[in-house]
């Protein structure tokens, strides 16, 4: 084990470190995050065809690694509409729902941990039972009974993947403004004549952000997933809009005849939570005190 | 009231409650606080040195201890009374406080500059660029070098004595009149604690404000002092001129306090540093009588009846039934000052 420790910077069996720092593995992430994110971004202008327009004379076309033709790249689906087009906009879906669900979970998490932990006494004591008690729920029970009281719309799904994460972010914060309390910089703040508040906000606060933006990125594939999961179980994304979940709940019939229907759908949800985890990791890496030189 | 007289301490009690005991921090200590003055508070870990500075700011956390009793008057002013808008006006502009570890004083989020900045715009009306240029002028004063450049790093980035000279930006940013020093200098290294002292000093000559300087470095009170606080147990057991605690102690605490110090001296050099036995008291379960007495060699007649008051004679007040026997012994030497 320790040939390895010991080995030399220019040792040609190490992979070569690159300029800035920043592993191999990472740099593809980001770029592949970015590509994916550029793609739907840009879906209503790219996408080849309408995602609700069917043609059922041309239903379920193979892509055209698999023989298909050059008119639907990715073939085509059981009413014959284009998968490229959908494919796209259920990307661009996903990400959305995501993204704003992760926003929602950072801010609701945050604020709730940053004003147990500066009050204390009962507050605290409730604002933590109430987190403790969400935490002992499983949010698929929570998503549809929601889904059963209010019905479905894109903004109850982002509500209830934010719910369904908040508290992670609030137990982080909550511990980190504990920590924080007795540190001299805030006694300092205290002494200088800085109002509660301003302590919290301004001083506590972005102390508080970087273990907020590791958990983040890395919870941000558990969301993807939580999202596909819930749209393919029905209590998602409704037709006539899709997301990669959706897909694979459609895609589901016809599993054995043709597959790539499901397969599509699967790669760029693995791409996105994947790129997402490794991003989280270097993130982590980077952001702790102890990892750097 | 004494015209030069800017802060005054009457009566003060802190206690801190934990485990349903309660510790008492600072029990009934009085002084005052003279413009242009330093006053060194004295004494070991654990005497009340510090609860005694941040009950003069009155920060106290809540969930640790309350000041039960006193007033801190500064300006005429009650410090425990005025409102918490008021209160956070006075602090920082008026009344000002430096920490031992500059390393954690810092928030290390924030560039110094930017830190600076934040006390000179919350106090004084400026906008940011005034207030860069302000930042970069006290870096300067405080004798870092190439301050326009520092003003952008980062706590991390500067070493210890330099973190204290940022430090030291910050408290004096709105000209204090009053500056709290807790052991500045215990964490830097000898050079670096004679730069930072001398650094205080010539600013309390510029600016004439008043410092309070709390350590338990004896070396550093006969350099700076004006007037010298001896706590014990958190009561003030001796108070004094700093010639008249130097040459003559009249608490055996004090004495024992001086005679604990390392001497360069030819001749006394290779005497074994005669230390105080015994430990610090329980501040929860305080013996009866004196506080010190189970470790005072001249605990007699008494002692363990009452808790002798504080006598003053010629500005000079001890905690002592027995002061006027000790002092007919024989004096620290001269040597050891």
């Amino acid at each position: 084990m320790t040939i390895a420790v010991h080995a030399s910077p220019d040792d040609p069996r190490l992979p070569a470190p690159s300029r800035h720092g920043i592993p191999v593995v990472t740099t593809v992430s980001i770029l592949v995050l970015c590509v994916i994110v550029l793609l739907a971004v840009a879906a209503p202008a790219i996408a080849p065809y309408d995602i609700a327009t069917q043609s059922l004379l041309s239903r379920l076309r193979p892509p055209v690694f698999v023989g298909g033709g050059a008119d639907h790249l990715l073939g085509t689906d059981h009413l014959g509409r284009d998968m490229l087009a959908r494919l796209l906009f259920a990307t661009r879906t996903t990400l959305l729902i995501a993204c704003a669900g992760v926003l929602v979970g950072v801010v609701a998490g945050t604020l709730g941990g940053l004003i147990a932990g500066t009050s204390g006494g009962w507050i605290d004591q409730c604002l933590s039972a109430v987190v403790d008690a969400q935490a002992a729920v499983p949010t698929t029970l929570v998503a549809l009974t929601a889904v059963a009281l209010a019905g479905t719309s894109p903004l109850i799904l982002v509500m209830i993947i934010g719910f369904s994460d908040y508290y992670k972010y609030a137990r982080v914060v909550r511990g980190e403004v504990a920590a924080l309390h007795g540190r001299a910089f805030i006694e300092a703040a205290r002494s200088s004549g800085a109002s509660p508040w301003r302590i919290a906000m301004r001083h506590v606060l972005p102390n508080t952000l970087s273990p907020v933006i590791v958990l983040a990125s890395l919870s941000f594939a558990e969301i993807v997933v939580l999202e596909s999961s819930l749209s393919f179980l029905g209590v998602g994304i409704q037709p006539p809009n899709v997301s990669l979940g959706s897909l694979l709940g459609e895609a589901r019939n016809y599993l054995i005849t043709t597959p790539w229907l499901a397969i599509t759908p699967c790669v760029v949800i693995v791409m996105i939570t994947v790129a997402a985890a490794m991003i989280g990791d270097w993130l982590r890496a980077s952001l702790d005190p102890r990892g750097r030189a | 009231m004494n015209q030069r007289e800017l802060l005054r301490v009457e009566n003060l009690r802190t206690y801190f409650y934990s485990q349903g005991r309660t510790v008492k921090a600072v029990e009934d200590v009085s002084f005052s606080v003279e413009q242009r003055s330093t006053v060194c508070l004295v004494g070991e870990s654990g005497s009340g040195k510090s609860a005694t500075a941040f009950s003069i700011l009155n920060l106290i956390p809540k969930s640790l201890g309350r000041i039960v009793a006193g007033k801190v008057l500064f300006q005429g002013e009650d410090l425990l009374q005025i409102s918490p808008k008021r209160h956070r006006a006075l602090l920082g502009s008026d009344i000002a406080m430096i920490f031992q570890e500059p390393a954690t004083a810092l928030n290390p989020v924030y560039t110094v500059g930017e830190q600076i900045a934040e006390v000179l715009r919350a106090h004084r009306r400026c906008d940011a660029r005034q207030a860069r240029r302000q930042a970069k002028a006290l870096l300067d004063r405080v004798g870092i070098p190439d301050a326009e450049r520092r003003l952008d790093d980062y706590p991390h980035q500067l070493s210890g004595g330099m973190r204290q000279r940022a430090m030291i930006a910050t408290a004096i940013a709105c000209r204090p009149k009053l500056l709290i020093a807790d052991e500045p200098t215990t964490a830097l290294d000898a050079t670096v604690q004679a730069q930072i002292l001398c650094l205080l000093h010539d600013l309390q000559q510029e600016t004439g404000m008043a410092l309070m300087f709390i350590t338990h470095d004896l070396s550093v009170v006969a350099e700076i002092a004006d007037r010298v606080l001896v706590m014990y147990a958190g009561r003030v057991v001796e108070e004094g001129a700093v010639g008249q605690i130097f040459d003559a102690p009249r608490m055996p605490y004090t004495r024992g306090l001086l005679e604990a110090r390392p001497s360069v001296h030819a001749g006394v050099s290779s005497r074994r540093l005669a230390a105080v036995s015994g430990n610090p008291p329980d501040l929860a379960n305080l013996p009866d009588g004196c506080s010190f007495r189970p470790r005072c060699g001249y605990a007699g007649n008494g002692c363990d009846q009452s808790m002798p008051a504080l006598e003053t004679i010629n500005e000079h007040s001890v905690r002592c039934f027995h002061w006027r026997q000790i002092g007919a012994f024989a004096p620290v030497p001269e040597a050891a000052l």
